[in-house]
């Protein structure tokens, strides 16, 4: 791996940094008007607040008469892992098996998983909705789950497959020389090999499933199981009275964990392959 | 080594079987817990949804609580949304067929009583539903078809607000109630002319479908008439003329800035940053605006001047119940409870707009806070612009697009005036005939 | 005699047919049971709608190919969002993964404090379809804005409202798209991680420069994942969403400027209550998007290099 000479690295620094700050800007928008009054959040847009105010953080924290903000983030922490726990073990395996392995009737499978990804979610929420209904798993966290530990997430396989193939297929070939099956190939050595897959299908599932207000917003009836997507919308409404300095705190609060999963996820691509290193 | 994979195999196989019997575990709850308890009062429960933000979910909790204690034997399970995705969601529950037994509907509801959405709750009315304190044409707003299919929570007109600030800032007094649309005019170009470069007087609200409600009233004529459209192409011709003269007089802002903003809520509006002296909102969203800025706003009747008043009161909200519903009678008891009794409607407010009832409404008056008390004022004079409202036109958001498409194109000079009249009665008569099938 | 080895025969095939796929299936069967209980029942009965016409609040009534007739011969917004998407995807997609490529590469150097970095330029993606986003957009773009304000002070130009202007509204949110570029920009890094480093050291032993390096090692090695990055860009912004929904408010406006296809298809399933007409719309798309992935695996085995050999 090359390493910049001190000169370019400075000037590498300031590029990115450059580049840096049209990246955080909303995000700067976003933390100075959570300190804002309501009468001043889109009446004087400026980045330094005129007055500053923890107001927003206190009302938004307390969330409504029984349930305080904090239930939201617990519920959302806990549907969050979930999430990418299945997504990490059933997509890898799906995966595994079409990046590694023959089978019968091989593309054909492949070609229907592709084309799972390429319709439209809109025209299905209702079928599937009618689906969940009836299984009477409507208001459990069964909807937003059980799809995940199922591998219905296509574009996980996919990003796997990819991965999986640029793997150089001796190492394969040497251990299943030493007596290897494919499900401990699986498990010793190409699971490792494709962390960085792993981590960034953990990141992203994380991340979108954080974020992911529709189907989160279909399924969860009772406040109490309700997400934090669904709990800052709570504070809107377009008719008659927003609280969006609440809002606007809580989105800040809520942005915390997603920061810290990926800070503390993505030093693995830093080290990567060079540590965990081909042990073959 | 065999051995070893059958066993990793079986292993698997096990560990899905009871991660998905885990998603199971839940099934019990939702179930129905209706079983009677030994006596007459068989156990109920109601599932009831809304949308809102935060001071209304905490005064309706309020209020089901109340009502629960009042009737033990019903409990009401809240479901409650902000204003994203809850048309989303209530219309995949009903195409689900899980939809609630209380819902709360905005002006569209005959959309969904065309649908069969609704149970028809006539019969309810005068039994378990009160509507004797209501005004007439309030009580009755919720009647489509000779069937009363809902309970008006609260009413609306609409008003010009404008800032008094930017009013004082230009030496002007502020406009006057009962104007006319020239005087407007004139009043606008006197403003811009005081106030200087980057401000207008109005908003470019040419595609606000009941401001062309109002004016089409104002002619003697109607959106729709409950059976077909009641406005014709030459008065949608002038609609889009006179606003393409404001543009050009400068007293509205130009086709592209006014096109950046919606000017429909607090957080996409030039009003409330300061930019232009006046816009059209409902009554029930002037709270909201007040509260986004510091500025000073009042709030006016819309011009006027033409044959007829073109104003209405326009109930904004109804408390409807879900034609599946097992249990009318007691939602019908709610429904009752939640604009009638003294101590649920002191909770609620006016948060979904001013009440039906007259004594409620007396009491929330009476306590109102300064700027919650314009609203209530507003509401007085508006009276005296407003005649008989007219049926909601079916489908109105098919409408909405359509309008906003053509008062673009005259904005953006796409359009001619007659091409854009054309368009818009156009799509106004495939929203009926559309409702019609 | 060949009357019994028949049945051995067949015997020995099942025998066969099981050892090869008794594994591979074994490591499926997660995925098989999400494909036939989960995801294709609803795609099926998404495509019986297509034939019908459904408000969603009552049943839906046959109504044969009508909703395709209406929608490839009457429909002019149809067209429109159509024109939009394919404009939105062949500009859009290209920049944004040049763009992600060219910033992953930057941050997979040794450099001081990039951890730092790679947070700050995912930060946009973090954000996702919040208001913040919209707000910002306008201050960035609009007629005010920061971009016109430097134009106006720098070179005395009046420029247009970018964000609201038809004509430019689309490339605005095109730019939009290219600036939330963290995701595909974690998915090069990873893949540059996974390049073994021992290939560029031999390869600095052999004199090769840096355009040769990125030529002989970076791209080969680094293809599989570009090759994903192109089929996941393009099948997703075929199916764009969440920006023009933020920055329009879900109109697709200016006068359908950014009327992209799904918008279009949303407004007609749910706030139109035409579900049988946006589900005919979404298997036309589905034809469409198989039609363009289809070339792009195509062309795949010219320039994708896999490490198990294959190219395909």
């Amino acid at each position: 791996m090359n390493v910049y000479s001190r000169r370019t690295a400075w000037l590498v620094h300031a590029f990115i940094l450059a580049l840096g700050l049209l990246m955080l800007y909303p995000i700067l928008w976003l933390i100075s008007s959570s300190f804002k009054p309501d009468s001043l959040i889109f009446s004087d847009l400026r980045l330094w607040p005129a007055e500053v105010t923890l107001d927003n953080y206190v009302t938004g924290w307390s969330g409504l008469s029984k349930v305080t903000f904090g239930r939201y983030l617990l519920n959302s922490i806990v549907l969050c892992l979930l999430t990418v726990v299945g997504n990490v073990a059933s997509c890898s395996m799906a995966a595994y098996a079409f990046g590694r392995l023959n089978f019968s009737l091989k593309k054909v499978w492949f070609a229907l998983m592709m084309v799972t990804i390429m319709l439209p979610h809109h025209v299905t929420i209702i079928p599937q909705y009618i689906l969940f209904h009836k299984l009477d798993w409507i208001d459990t966290l069964g909807p937003l789950t059980l799809p995940k530990l199922l591998a219905t997430d296509a574009f996980f396989i996919f990003l796997m497959i990819q991965f999986i193939r640029g793997l150089p297929r001796e190492l394969d070939e040497s251990a299943t020389i030493d007596g290897c099956g494919p499900i401990q190939i699986y498990w010793r050595m190409i699971l490792p090999l494709a962390l960085p897959a792993l981590i960034t299908t953990a990141i992203f599932t994380f991340i979108w499933t954080w974020d992911d207000f529709f189907s989160q917003l279909l399924y969860l009836n009772s406040p109490g199981k309700y997400t934090v997507p669904l709990g800052l919308r709570l504070f809107l409404d377009s008719s008659s009275q927003s609280n969006w300095g609440p809002m606007l705190a809580m989105s800040v609060v809520s942005l915390v964990p997603s920061l810290i999963i990926f800070f503390s996820l993505q030093k693995y691509f830093v080290e990567g392959i060079s540590t965990t290193g081909i042990k073959g | 080594m065999r051995k070893e994979r059958t066993l990793t195999a079986l292993l698997l196989a096990a560990l899905l079987l009871v991660l998905a019997a885990c998603g199971n575990d839940k099934e019990a709850e939702g179930g129905s817990s209706s079983s009677a308890d030994s006596g007459k009062q068989e156990n109920v429960e109601l599932r009831m949804m809304w949308w809102g933000s935060q001071s209304r979910h905490d005064a309706t909790l309020k209020v089901i609580e109340l009502f629960e204690q009042k009737n033990p034997h019903v409990k009401i399970n809240a479901e409650y949304l902000g204003a994203d995705g809850y048309w989303d969601k209530l219309n995949t529950l009903v195409a689900g067929g899980n939809a609630p037994d209380l819902i709360q509907l905005g002006n569209n509801y005959p959309d969904y009583v065309s649908r069969g959405t609704l149970l028809d709750i006539t019969p309810y009315i005068g039994n378990q539903i009160d509507l004797s304190g209501f005004d007439e044409a309030i009580a009755t707003s919720g009647k489509l078809n000779g069937s009363q299919y809902g309970v008006n929570l609260g009413s609306n007109a609409l008003g010009i607000v404008y800032n008094t600030e930017l009013i004082k800032k230009a030496g002007m007094e502020p406009p006057k109630e009962g104007w006319t649309w020239e005087e407007m005019e004139a009043y606008g170009k006197q403003l811009v002319d005081k106030l200087g470069k980057g401000y207008y007087a109005f908003a470019d609200q040419s595609a606000f479908t009941h401001y062309v409600g109002n004016y089409v009233r104002e002619n003697g004529k109607s959106l729709f008439n409950g059976t077909e459209i009641g406005f014709d192409e030459s008065i949608a011709k002038s609609w889009f003329e006179m606003w393409d003269r404001f543009r050009k007089e400068g007293i509205i802002p130009p086709a592209e800035k006014a096109a950046a903003y919606l000017e429909i809520a607090p957080d996409n509006s030039m009003l409330v940053e300061g930019k232009i002296a006046m816009s059209i909102i409902w009554s029930n969203q002037f709270v909201a605006f007040q509260n986004a800025m510091q500025d000073e706003l009042k709030i006016v009747p819309l011009p006027g001047g033409g044959s007829q008043k073109g104003m209405w009161i326009q109930p904004s909200q109804f408390l409807a119940i879900g034609k599946d519903s097992k249990h009318p009678e007691e939602a019908a008891q709610f429904i009752d409870f939640f604009v009638n009794d003294p101590e649920a409607t002191a909770i609620l407010g006016s948060d979904r707009g001013i009440p039906g009832n007259k004594s409620v409404r007396e009491v929330l008056k009476a306590n109102a806070d300064p700027v919650l008390l314009k609203t209530y004022e507003y509401m007085d004079v508006a009276v005296n612009y407003a005649r008989e409202m007219d049926q909601e036109m079916p489908n109105i958001a098919d409408w909405d697009a359509a309008l906003r498409n053509a008062a673009q194109k005259v904005a953006f000079g796409k359009s001619t005036y007659d091409e854009a009249a054309a368009e818009t009665v156009k799509a106004a008569q495939d929203a009926v005939k559309k409702s019609q099938k | 005699m060949n009357q019994a080895a028949k049945p051995n025969r067949m015997r020995n095939y099942f025998i066969g047919l099981w050892k090869k796929n008794a594994v591979p299936y074994l490591f499926l069967l997660p995925w098989f049971l999400g494909l036939f209980v989960l995801t294709l029942g609803p795609m099926i009965s998404s495509l019986y709608l297509s034939f019908t016409d459904y408000d969603l609040l009552s049943p839906a009534r046959w109504a044969g190919t009508a909703n395709y007739e209406k929608m490839l011969n009457e429909d002019a917004r149809y067209a429109q969002s159509l024109k939009v998407t394919l404009t939105y995807v062949f500009v859009s997609v290209p920049l944004k993964l040049a763009f992600a490529l060219a910033v992953a590469m930057l941050l997979n150097k040794g450099l001081r404090a990039l951890h730092i970095y790679r947070t700050l330029y995912y930060i946009p993606t973090l954000l996702g379809g919040s208001v913040a986003i919209a707000v910002m957009w306008r201050q960035m773009f609009g007629a005010d804005g920061l971009l016109n304000g430097f134009l106006y002070s720098a070179f005395g130009i009046e420029a247009p409202d970018w964000v609201s202007n038809p004509k430019y509204a689309l490339y605005s949110i095109i730019a939009l798209t290219v600036w939330q570029f963290g995701s595909s920009m974690i998915i090069f890094l990873a893949g540059l991680k996974q390049i073994p480093p021992e290939l560029y050291e031999a390869a600095e032993v052999d004199g090769a420069g840096k355009a040769r390096r990125f030529l002989s090692i970076t791209f080969p090695m680094l293809s599989p994942v570009m090759f994903f990055n192109l089929v996941i860009q393009l099948i997703g912004s075929f199916q764009a969403f969440t920006q023009a929904f933020i920055i329009s408010r879900g109109t697709g406006g200016p006068i359908d400027s950014t009327l992209f296809y799904t918008l279009y298809l949303y407004q007609k399933g749910f706030s139109q209550f035409e579900m049988g007409y946006a589900s005919a719309m979404a298997w036309v798309l589905l034809i469409i998007i198989g039609f363009f992935t289809a070339i792009v695996f195509g062309t795949s085995r010219y320039w994708v290099h896999y490490g198990d050999g294959g190219r395909s």
